[in-house]
């Protein structure tokens, strides 16, 4: 009969984050950084945020499966973007897509694990693009699921990544 | 005494990232133009690089560090992402670097253990 007594509700707010990419030709070389808002939270900073009863639990009750993960991306992808064409707007709807990743991974319901969904999005063009991704985790219990949906005018890649919170 | 770490050990330091993803990516392809038979290992690279450097600071958290490379064409690319966390102790932090002829976008996201 264990129980998990929190001192402070841990708070699990939505973070999003958008860069758009322009052409600038007079550029030469420059460096924009972009932060989660980790500065605005209000009181204290300190790590301990409550008190936990020890659960005695060393691996996960049920781990994502990758084909899991890789479904709830293709799922959003396809769902959102077919028979859309490329244009600007669509910078909002990356957003939306990262946002609804992360809901439909919520509704796995599996417990103590954390979630990270990142969409990258652009026009078919004769660009070329290259996106790697490496994760330093627990391969047992973490992992990840990517898909890619292509269209006549769009290229989105989706990744969801799902880890253990130990 | 419960044995904690100070909160600077292990908070997620956006600055000291910041400067770990700038400096990977100006090793990896700092003076070079966009080739394309090359992209691929410069994207593993820059993230292996960054990871490497991260691993370093010692600090108990999982890294998961993204590299986009693209092509300086004219084309526009959206990124956006979405995590679901602990705000108190987890973070992220993107970088945005271009030269002439290529953009190249890193993120990092820190999960405390």
């Amino acid at each position: 009969m264990s129980s998990m007594v929190k001192a402070h509700p841990v708070s699990q707010q939505r973070k999003s984050s958008l860069v758009e990419s322009v052409a600038a030709g007079m550029i030469t070389r420059s460096a924009m950084v972009l932060t989660s808002s980790l500065h605005t939270r209000e009181g204290q900073s300190h790590h301990v945020s409550g008190m936990y009863e020890n659960t005695y639990q060393l691996k996960p009750d049920q781990i994502p499966k990758s084909c899991q993960l890789r479904e709830i991306v293709q799922e959003v992808l396809t769902e959102h973007l077919s028979g859309l064409t490329y244009d600007q707007s669509l910078g909002v709807m990356t957003k939306k897509l990262a946002e609804q990743m992360k809901q439909r991974a919520k509704e796995l319901a599996l417990s103590r694990y954390k979630y990270v969904a990142m969409v990258v999005l652009g026009p078919v063009t004769r660009t070329s693009a290259s996106l790697a991704s490496r994760c330093v985790w627990n391969p047992t219990y973490d992992t990840f699921g990517e898909f890619t949906y292509t269209n006549h005018s769009i290229m989105a890649t989706g990744v969801l990544y799902g880890l253990y919170v130990e | 005494m419960d044995d904690f770490q100070s909160a600077e050990e292990t908070a997620f330091v956006v600055d000291e990232v910041t400067n770990i993803i700038k400096e990977a990516v100006e090793g990896a392809i700092g003076g070079n133009g966009y080739q394309h038979n090359k992209v691929n290992q410069w994207t593993s690279n820059v993230v292996e690089q960054c990871l490497n450097q991260l691993t370093k600071l010692g600090k108990p958290f999982k890294y998961i560090v993204t590299c986009v490379i693209m092509q300086k064409n004219g084309a526009g690319l959206h990124t956006a992402s979405s995590c679901f966390w602990d705000n108190s102790t987890d973070g992220s932090c993107t970088v945005r670097w271009e030269n002439k002829t290529m953009f190249c976008i890193v993120s990092v996201f820190g999960l405390a253990i």
